[in-house]
């Protein structure tokens, strides 16, 4: 019953959710007339923390200014050439105001919103006798180069890949795409990181309905984490307990570009440079760069080998297993004694021996990723090959287990997408309990299962599975095959509708 | 209600019948089995299964023999003998003995039949003698001697000297009372190596007779049966200087042979006129001469009148046997069923006229003109 229970206080925390959206937890705080009381409420503020810096400076026309930054996020040769050589230069005569005014800054009546600029790395400005201050744009960036992502590498085509630094991001995407109508619409979540996120979409291209929903998924998140893609993609999601990625994250500007004008959004967060694309299907995980800029057919042929390689990676196990369990007969007389002897002096029931090898693997996948590349190298020379040959010779694993496990690992990074490689990986297990249990009835039992999930799963309301189910013959043409790009197929205007919304 | 919905779904797969699994490690996979009606009526059964030895090129083979009242009773005993289970999922080649066969070969096939494991596409052959002892001799350069007997069948269905069968395509011929199955007849040479003897013929259940590999390459011409590469080598001549110029050897290109028959209502007697036209390539004549018209017409002839005769013999001789081999039966059944309702055909089979005319026409001679 407790599995149910799970359901039931989800369904709670959704509804406390709903509730708690509105109030904001500062307080008010307008800019008093008296100093000493707006450098008390500041400073209380911050609980006095030492790295808030306060600059008593005076004009030549006597007046007092208190200048308030953070040491750590300021740009100083910032703050030098714009408030304080401003400052010195100023006339007797001169009004502060208009010389502020020309200054990248904001002029603030209300104090408790100046704390928020003063995180986000400005300069606060208090003046002496005035109800009101100023925010100047003294904000240091930190920016690494912009490279290819690691994990996303293209023969040809664009190299450009997102880094930490949100408006970056989005101007990478604008170089690829330099149209009006690439709309940018920005949030705020989180309650401590206010984490700064941004909705990019093309206008007319995107259904006005799925950016409605998202911006209502968004303003939905109430956390005290860490705002990563992570959590963002958890509240965006249709079903969180798919094992299906709903998402694309990807740190590919042009990989983000293409999308756009295919009608999706891309969500971008502030300190991370992956993107999330949505709505999205689940052919999409197939496609690269790539496929776009060699010759078409060889496009579609390693698209085809991508899809080919999930289907194996995902029953490849299964299938060995069911085989020496259940149905030996379907070996071709030459292989059976090859296999006969492969399997002749093993311990284990097949699926332990398959347990074992698949899970040794990921262990030294896992390594492999948190060590530092050197040693990581290392570690794939003696797990997959010290690892593999003992284990044979030792006799605890047929040899055919391991050309089967090295062919499920190497079909299974072959997707393009983490995320969903890493959904192959899991998807494996299933198949492979279901083969031991029932044999070829198990797979298709369980395979059944994945495909009804997949049927009737969505992607922000779109369907996930298209263009199969629903099944449209010019979305295959589009989405699913690589057809040459000269070639263009009108898609009908139902079609239109799901083309602008879903797939790729 | 959700509880038990995925409760009923856990126990769905967990306890649905018994876990019938058959690991591969487990099992003793026969690959050739001989089955033999011992005098006391009782069943022998030999099987070969190959004894699997991690790099080494050939297979070394165990030959375990059991006997028993009926064939699972005698598989039993060799499941008694064997450390692993006996499975004959992976059974290539099946052998039966003449002495079963002479008397009927349904109760040797009948466990293979309703056993759903079995192999289906296992070839059948009879041996005339004991078939275990085709099974447990040990062949010299052969150490794969059921691939060795299965590839030889094999190769003499390509050739057309025996029919494409297996258990499961006997089953029907065997069950029809309009016509009779054929099967390869094995037989052990001086040198103790098997070889394709000719074809067993079979009436009904029981074997009759049998048919030298020549005379049953033309009875499988005669059925429609050609394979890829048949070859038939006649002689033409008799006066030449040097024997080999008296013979021909020719490659059937084209075989349709027709059977046209009448069934004389006033005597109840069937007459069945058989028409073949086959359309050859010379493929060896030392006689040479292929370039001359007369030649080759000349040919034609003789190879006809030969063939003709050769269908005429092999037609008696089916007559002799009792066996329907071209299915003439089942012809009757279907276009003349009140004859064939009024007549027990196993008794009429042996009295019908048979007439036949082959047509041979040459239209290659090989690359020398």
């Amino acid at each position: 019953m407790s599995l149910f229970n799970i359901f039931n206080k989800n369904n709670k925390r959704k509804e406390q959710n709903q509730q708690m959206i509105e109030p904001p937890d500062i307080p008010t705080f307008p800019v008093s007339i008296n100093m000493e009381e707006n450098r008390k409420y500041i400073k209380e503020t911050f609980h006095y923390t030492e790295d808030l810096i306060e600059k008593k400076l005076t004009t030549q026309s006597g007046k007092t200014l208190y200048l308030i930054y953070f040491d750590s996020s300021t740009d100083k040769k910032k703050l030098e050439s714009s408030v304080f050589n401003r400052i010195y230069e100023l006339k007797k005569d001169q009004s502060l105001d208009r010389a502020f005014e020309e200054l990248d800054s904001v002029k603030l009546f209300v104090l408790s919103d100046g704390i928020d600029e003063l995180l986000a790395g400005k300069s606060l400005l208090l003046i002496q006798d005035t109800g009101y201050c100023y925010a100047v744009g003294t904000t240091e960036l930190i920016q690494r180069e912009i490279s290819e992502p690691e994990n996303e590498k293209v023969i040809r085509g664009n190299h450009d890949g997102f880094i930490e630094h949100l408006s970056t991001n989005i101007q990478l995407v604008r170089e690829i795409i330099n149209h009006p109508s690439l709309v940018v619409r920005y949030n705020t979540i989180g309650e401590v990181t206010k984490t700064k996120t941004a909705i990019l979409y093309m206008e007319g291209r995107c259904d006005p309905q799925v950016i409605e929903e998202v911006q209502r998924r968004l303003s939905k998140i109430k956390v005290d984490k860490m705002i990563t893609p992570g959590i963002i993609e958890e509240y965006l999601e249709d079903n969180i307990y798919s094992m299906f990625p709903q998402f694309i994250s990807t740190e590919r500007a042009d990989r983000s570009a293409i999308n756009l004008i295919d009608g999706r959004i891309i969500v971008l967060v502030d300190g991370d440079p992956t993107a999330l694309l949505l709505p999205i299907t689940f052919f999409s995980f197939f496609q690269s760069g790539d496929d776009y800029n060699t010759r078409w057919l060889a496009g579609n042929f390693y698209r085809m080998i991508r899809v080919i390689s999930f289907l194996l990676a995902v029953t490849l196990p299964g299938v060995y297993i069911s085989v020496i369990t259940f149905h030996y007969e379907i070996i071709p007389f030459g292989m059976t004694f090859v296999i006969k002897d492969a399997v002749e002096h093993i311990p284990y029931p097949p699926l332990l021996e398959a347990f074992f090898m698949e899970l040794t693997l990921e262990l030294i996948r896992e390594a492999g990723i948190r060590l530092p590349a050197p040693i990581g190298q290392t570690i794939g020379i003696v797990g997959g090959l010290v690892i593999g040959d003992a284990v044979v010779n030792a006799g605890f694993v047929s040899s055919i287990m391991i050309i089967v496990v090295a062919l499920t690992a190497i079909a299974s990074f072959v997707v393009p997408i983490h995320e969903m490689s890493v959904a192959i990986r899991i998807l494996r297990f299933p198949v492979m309990i279901m083969a031991a249990l029932l044999g070829f009835v198990g797979i298709v039992f369980c395979l059944t299962i994945y495909l009804i999930h997949l049927c009737k799963l969505t992607s922000i309301g779109q369907p996930y599975f298209y263009p199969f189910a629903p099944f449209s013959f010019k979305g295959l043409l589009n989405r699913f095959i690589r057809i040459p790009h000269t070639i263009e197929i009108k898609d009908s205007e139902k079609d239109n509708q799901n083309k602008k919304s879903s797939s790729s | 209600m959700k509880r038990s919905v995925l409760l009923s779904l856990i126990l769905l797969i967990i306890l649905t019948g018994c876990w019938d699994s058959r690991l591969l490690r487990d099992i003793t996979i026969v690959k050739s089995a001989g089955i033999d009606l011992l005098e006391d009526g009782t069943f022998q059964s030999t099987v070969a299964s190959p004894i699997p030895d991690v790099h080494e090129a050939d297979e070394r083979t165990q030959i375990i023999t059991g006997t028993g009242n009926t064939i699972l009773d005698a598989r039993m005993s060799i499941d008694n003998q064997t450390a692993e289970r006996v499975d004959i999922a992976k059974l290539h080649v099946l052998i039966l003995g003449e002495e079963l066969v002479r008397k009927r070969i349904y109760p040797a096939l009948d466990i293979i039949f309703r056993d759903p494991r079995s192999s289906l596409g296992s070839k059948v052959a009879v041996f005339d003698g004991k078939a275990g002892e085709l099974i447990s001799r040990r062949l010299e350069d052969k150490p794969r001697k059921s691939d060795f007997l299965a590839d030889l069948l094999e190769t003499a269905e390509n050739s057309s000297i025996v029919e494409t069968l297996n258990v499961q395509l006997i089953c029907p011929i065997l069950f029809d009372p309009g016509e009779d199955i054929v099967l390869p007849y094995l037989s052990m040479g001086e040198d103790d190596q098997p070889y394709l003897k000719g074809t067993a013929l079979f009436n009904g259940e029981t074997m009759a007779g049998t048919l030298d590999t020549s005379d049953s390459t033309m009875l499988m011409l005669m059925k429609g049966e050609m394979g890829p590469n048949v070859l038939l080598t006649e002689q033409v001549y008799d006066n030449q200087d040097m024997d080999v110029q008296n013979y021909v050897t020719i490659k059937v290109k084209e075989s349709v042979p027709t059977l046209d028959l009448e069934v004389k209502s006033s005597s109840k007697s069937v007459n069945a006129k058989f028409n073949h036209v086959l359309k050859v390539e010379v493929i060896e004549f030392p006689h040479d001469q292929m370039q001359s018209e007369e030649v080759i017409v000349d040919l034609n002839e003789k190879l006809s009148k030969q063939l003709t005769n050769k269908a005429e013999t092999i037609f008696s001789k089916l007559q002799e046997t009792n066996c329907d081999a071209l299915g003439i039966g089942r012809k009757l059944f279907g276009f003349h069923h009140p004859y064939w309702e009024e007549v027990n055909w196993q008794d009429e089979y042996p009295n019908i006229t048979f007439t036949s005319d082959v047509n041979v026409e040459i239209i290659h001679h090989g690359i020398i003109n």
